[in-house]
């Protein structure tokens, strides 16, 4: 037979002598797993015992006592609150629940004090459970009641707003008319004002100009007349040689035509530059007379225009009083409409439903597998058993080996130190193992459902095992006494049951401690263990899980092995087995 | 003292050459040596008296340091094929850190020790194959106390490769060579002291090793058992297994062993056969004497100047080690005088009572 063998054959012969740990190993998970599979089972009673005090009998007081009793929980009546304090300091009861006097759902009357012992703090929350489901029906219909007023009161406000507005809406229009129409005044007005050189224009100046015309106009006329005459000179002879031409009758009539038409109409250009030359040579004395006149008319108007530019000054200031007026009437009212606007647009909260606004989100805790609490908590449970079965089974035997009266024959075998080693995590293996199988087969048994999926949680289980077997065995192997090592793996598990969000929940921990945590070889068990037991998700599917998990193991082992073959026997061990003895 | 260096020349090459103290003192007698120069000589050579068997196991400069000082220093030892070997020491002398290393059980600080199989040599601390011929029985039984005395040798004989049928046969051929068939089926807790010890030296010869060794193995045997542990180590060593047997008493080995090895301080004092080690150490008397006052400090010089050569108060004795009996005898009478003894005795010590001293 193969000496691994041997040595597990004889592992095994001498733990079933040694009853005690075999029971312990054996019995232990069976017994964890009934209390706790039966504790967390919803379908058991709970059995808890509640004494009340309620001064004044309200409805709400009688609902709250009777959904109490519909949870299972023993009520008991009290009169004196020191009774029921001192009912809970006994043990009679769990808690003492004082009830204001009338309870009722008012800010001043709507007090249950939960007297409870410090050690039984998580009963509060069943408690507390059972309190708010009357409590919460009431609470819903005042926030209903409450919010229905506010969403009538909201549209009654819209209502006025949507009026007001319109008033609004053509007082604006009325203002921006006004503003419109007093700046075109004030424009007219600073035109009006605008400084004319009125002491520029003369009567000299006009007279001068008008001569300086009438000369140039002179001028050319005199020029203008001989040229005109000219002109129809040689249009007579140009007529004299058409009818002297060799050309056609037809041709000549035509020609000529044209010739007399040009004529006629020089002839008359001729006959207007004479009548006007004659007209300037005798108009001398009327311009003369016509810039006397002008000129007192020029003087009337530079006086009026100095009147008017005076009074448009004044005019300009009090439009721009006016106008300022104006703008800041018309600031108040875009102001106005703003608000109203405002009040205008909350139709975009579109609620008909008054429940909505009073319980706009309705948690429901639902479990999603199984039975409540039992479906939550074993997975973890299933963890700790394996957890703290490998990790105190691994001393118990590499001390039951090491302390055997064998241990210098064995040493002195061909059975090398590894094989030793190897042996003795295989046992514990087969331990674990066995406590697996009586976990997961008990489970399946009594809480039929809780496990969804048996095989892969049991291997999950084994190789979770296996870790802290290994894991157990590396420390004993550094550990010189049964007794330390023991202290040591339970120190580790407790550490590791610490870092696994079972007491302190992982985001309650600092940073670093949070990403320790992460990789707690526990968590990441229980997290495989949660899949495949509650969720019933294919081993596979946790893949990386326990890839990770198996590497670990591997890594644990070499090094317990290596450990084991490093220590060997000293000549410590030698002098401690004849001192022994 | 001119003589002296031939003598010593001659005492050497004599024992080097394998002649037992006994031969050489009968030689230099004949050749008309003084026999106090005879003596004197023969006391100071230390015996190495080498086996005579081909050797199966040789120890070699062995050394092995402890956090009190050094327990075993330069140790040189050679055991033959079938040869019974005893070595004794008093407590503390290093014996059993010497069997363990022997036995491969302790690596040594310094030196080696190695077995001589099918004309190999393999290193017993270095090479683990050395322990498949090797039989160890230490000072306390190593067995399983929660299996029987039958699984206990199954076990091992499975441990050392014996098929699963010779298993069975081999453990019941032994516990009945040592009468403990009627305590196959008892956990070795059950068994007395002296059956667990006998069941161990069972089990360090389940895989019959070439070298069988016994850590004080008359501790807890009763009479009857002792002479069957002998009978069957002759046995065994007739088989051509060497056995090395490791003892505080010389009285329990001096008549099984070939060659007894006399270990004090660490080191080996002397090697030899155990008729020439009762020779070497027992050729001075030893006179007890003890007087009404207990004052000897007189006697004891006077006793020194003549004939004693080790003289030691023990309790209310004054112990005279001489090899003229006669003579000290004679100057206690006169030293003492009238002062009254009151007892007086001679006698011809035992290895044992030699090596104690």
């Amino acid at each position: 037979m193969n000496p691994l063998l041997v040595l597990v054959r004889a592992h095994y012969m001498r733990l079933w002598r040694s009853k005690a740990p075999l029971a312990i190993a054996l019995m232990g998970p069976l017994l964890i797993v009934l209390l706790a599979g039966l504790s967390f089972d919803t379908a058991a009673p709970l059995g808890l015992r509640v004494g009340v005090v309620v001064p004044a009998v309200s409805d709400l007081s009688n609902q709250v006592i009777s959904a109490l009793r519909d949870n299972r929980m023993t009520v008991q009546d009290f009169i004196a609150e020191a009774a029921c304090s001192q009912s809970v300091q006994t043990g009679e009861n769990h808690a003492c629940l004082l009830f204001s006097s009338p309870f009722g759902l008012s800010e001043s009357n709507n007090t249950v004090t939960i007297l409870i012992d410090g050690s039984n703090l998580a009963l509060a929350g069943i408690i507390t459970e059972g309190l708010q489901q009357p409590l919460e029906g009431q609470s819903i219909a005042i926030s209903t009641n409450i919010t229905r007023e506010m969403l009538s009161a909201l549209a009654h406000a819209r209502q006025q707003a949507a009026e007001g507005k319109a008033v609004i809406v053509k007082l604006t229009t009325t203002q921006d008319s006004a503003l419109r129409i007093l700046a075109a005044s004030k424009q007219s007005a600073q035109a009006l004002a605008a400084p004319v050189a009125v002491t520029d224009i003369s009567v000299d100046a006009v007279r001068a100009a008008t001569l300086t015309l009438r000369d140039t106009t002179g001028t050319t006329l005199k020029q203008s007349i001989p040229l005109l005459r000219n002109t129809l000179f040689v249009i007579s002879n140009a007529s004299a040689q058409v009818n002297a031409s060799n050309a056609t009758s037809a041709e000549r009539d035509a020609i000529n035509a044209r010739l007399a038409n040009v004529s006629s109409q020089v002839n008359a250009a001729l006959n207007s530059a004479i009548a006007l030359n004659t007209t300037l040579n005798s108009s001398d004395v009327d311009i003369n007379a016509s810039l006397i006149i002008i000129g007192d008319q020029l003087a009337q108007a530079k006086t009026q225009l100095a009147a008017t530019a005076t009074k448009s000054g004044s005019i300009i200031q009090e439009f721009g009083t006016l106008e300022a007026q104006l703008n800041e009437a018309l600031v108040s009212i875009t102001s106005l409409q703003r608000v109203l606007d405002t009040i205008e647009s909350s139709t975009s909260v579109r609620v008909t439903d008054p429940s909505r606004i009073s319980q706009p989100i309705r948690p429901v805790v639902q479990p999603l597998a199984g039975r409540s609490r039992l479906a939550t908590i074993y997975p973890v449970l299933l963890v700790i058993v394996v957890t703290f079965g490998g990790l105190l089974i691994a001393p118990s035997i590499v001390h039951m080996e090491r302390h055997a009266g064998a241990q210098l024959r064995l040493s002195l075998s061909p059975a090398s130190s590894d094989i030793v080693a190897i042996a003795t995590l295989l046992t514990g293996l087969g331990i674990v193992a066995a406590q697996a199988f009586i976990v997961v087969a008990l489970s399946a048994l009594l809480f039929p459902g809780t496990i969804a999926a048996p095989i892969s949680t049991f291997v999950v289980l084994v190789l979770v095992g296996a870790l802290f077997v290994t894991l157990g065995a590396a420390l004993s192997h550094v550990i010189n006494t049964e007794e330390s090592a023991l202290l040591a793996t339970l120190m580790v598990g407790v550490l590791l049951l610490a870092l696994s969000g079972i007491i302190i929940p992982t985001p309650w921990m600092p940073s670093l401690v949070g990403a320790l945590a992460a990789y707690n070889p526990l968590l990441l068990a229980a997290g495989i263990i949660r899949q495949t037991a509650v969720f019933g998700t294919s081993f596979y599917a946790a893949a990386g899980f326990v890839t990770l998990l198996i590497a670990t193991l591997v890594v644990l082992a070499v090094g317990a092995i290596a450990l084991a073959v490093r220590r060997g026997v000293t000549l410590d061990d030698i002098m401690q087995w004849q001192k022994r003895k | 003292m001119a003589e002296s260096q031939p003598v010593r020349s001659f005492v050497a090459g004599a024992l080097a050459r394998g002649m037992s103290k006994q031969d050489v003192r009968q030689l230099l007698l004949q050749a008309g040596w003084p026999k106090d120069v005879v003596e004197d000589y023969l006391g100071k050579v230390t015996l190495q008296e080498p086996s005579v068997r081909a050797s199966v196991l040789q120890c070699r400069g062995v050394t092995k340091r402890g956090r009190k000082g050094t327990i075993l220093a330069d140790v040189e030892l050679e055991v033959g094929k079938g040869e019974l070997f005893g070595i004794v020491g008093a407590g503390g002398s290093g014996k059993s850190t010497l069997m363990h290393i022997l036995a491969g059980a302790l690596a040594p600080d310094a030196g080696d020790v190695k077995l001589l199989i099918e004309g190999a040599s393999v290193s017993v601390s270095r090479d683990a194959s050395a322990r498949r011929h090797i039989g160890f029985s230490p000072q306390q039984p190593s067995l399983y106390d929660d299996l029987t005395a039958f699984e206990n040798l199954v076990h091992f004989g499975a441990l050392y490769g014996l098929s699963e049928k010779n298993q069975k046969s081999t453990a019941l051929s032994l516990l009945k060579t040592v009468g403990l068939v009627g305590q196959q089926d008892m956990l070795v807790r059950d068994l007395s002291a002296g059956q667990r010890k006998v069941l161990d030296i069972t089990c360090a010869l389940v895989h019959e090793p070439a070298v069988l060794m016994l850590d004080d193995p008359a501790t807890e045997l009763d009479p009857a058992q002792q002479r069957q542990l002998w009978a069957m180590l002759g046995a065994v060593a007739r088989k051509g297994t060497a056995v090395i047997i490791a003892s505080n008493f010389l009285a329990d080995i001096e008549e099984a062993c070939d060659r007894i090895g006399i270990l004090r301080n660490g080191r080996i004092a002397e090697i030899g056969r155990p008729d020439d080690l009762r020779v070497v150490y027992s050729h001075d008397f030893e006179i007890r004497v003890r007087t009404e006052s207990e004052d000897y400090a007189q006697l004891a010089q006077q006793l020194t100047a003549t004939a004693a050569k080790k003289i030691r108060k023990e309790g209310h004795h004054l112990i005279v080690h001489s090899p003229d009996p006669a003579e000290c005898l004679r100057v206690m009478l006169a030293v003492l005088g009238k002062a009254k003894i009151v007892s007086i005795e001679v006698k011809r010590p035992t290895i044992q009572e030699v090596f104690e001293s």
